[in-house]
């Protein structure tokens, strides 16, 4: 361990407490973000469907695009500015 | 027999795996658990204000856990989180600071340093004397040599972090050390005369 590190270990040992609420905060953020990206999964081509109609189009699909899997992948960042990977930019 | 996560060493990228397969709070805890205080103490470090700390982890955990799927593997999970948490604080700073100028090559028109400093120079420093020396040099300075002698990144790694060529980085490093060592000189050989 070199001066760098015993000096993190240093300033880790006299940090203030982290307010558990932040974890706390960040879990059900991430939870709203889930059920919003559900939803919108769920219900989106309905949308696009009724408005489809209500401006003179068919619906493509009878079942008006009903996909009931929906997605259980991670909502993304809609920033998009983290690494992920070696590749320059 | 009683089975705990505490008592099964899982690696992060087994825990990111079935957090990302599961969305499971266990798994959320666990990698929580393991890095907010080590991202907590950088944001300190480099913000000094801890309310701002503070909002900062919780954004950059939102940011990690929103963009896991895009953790590659490549490098170690430690080296991505911290990655995040210096660009984050950087950006802030930056965004704070009216000129935004946070490396010493972008405040002063410096010419090109013949010597490079050795790494033994900073690395024999005395821990409270380093703290001092860090907290004077400018604060991008502070970031790289965090990066590299603190949490062991390569010069690759830091330019992917700061999205700088690694011709970059090493001018950044050779003049942050530079500059590091001027303190310490300036604050600590003088008052030894």
């Amino acid at each position: 361990m070199n001066n760098f590190q015993r000096l993190e270990e240093e300033e880790m040992d006299s940090l203030p407490q982290l307010p558990l609420g932040i974890g706390h905060h960040v879990h059900n953020s991430l939870d709203n973000m889930r059920t919003m990206g559900s939803m919108l999964d769920l219900y989106l081509t309905k949308i696009v469907s009724v408005f489809v109609m209500m401006a003179g189009g068919k619906s493509e699909r009878p079942n008006n695009g009903f996909s009931p899997g929906g997605s259980h992948g991670t909502p993304t960042d809609p920033q998009g500015d983290v690494p992920g990977g070696p590749t320059k930019r | 027999m009683e089975k705990s996560l505490h008592k099964i060493k899982i690696s992060d990228e087994e825990l990111i795996r079935h957090y990302l397969e599961t969305q499971n709070s266990k798994y959320f805890e666990q990698l929580y658990g393991k890095y907010s205080t080590k991202v907590f103490s950088k944001c300190i470090s480099l913000l000094k204000d801890e309310g701002r700390a503070q909002d900062a982890t919780q954004d950059i955990f939102l940011k990690i856990f929103l963009n896991l799927s895009k953790f590659g593997g490549k490098s170690k999970f430690s080296t991505w989180i911290y990655s995040i948490t210096y660009n984050y604080c950087i950006d802030l700073i930056r965004k704070k600071k009216k000129s935004g100028n946070i490396f010493s090559d972008e405040i002063e028109r410096a010419p090109d340093l013949a010597e490079e400093v050795p790494d033994s120079a900073l690395l024999e420093m005395e821990v409270k004397k380093l703290k001092i020396v860090l907290d004077i040099i400018p604060v991008g300075d502070k970031a790289v040599l965090l990066m590299k002698y603190q949490d062991d990144m390569s010069i690759r790694e830091i330019s992917e972090t700061l999205n700088k060529s690694e011709s970059a980085i090493k001018m950044k490093l050779k003049r942050a050390k530079h500059k590091a060592q001027k303190v310490y000189e300036d604050k600590f050989k003088q008052n030894q005369l």
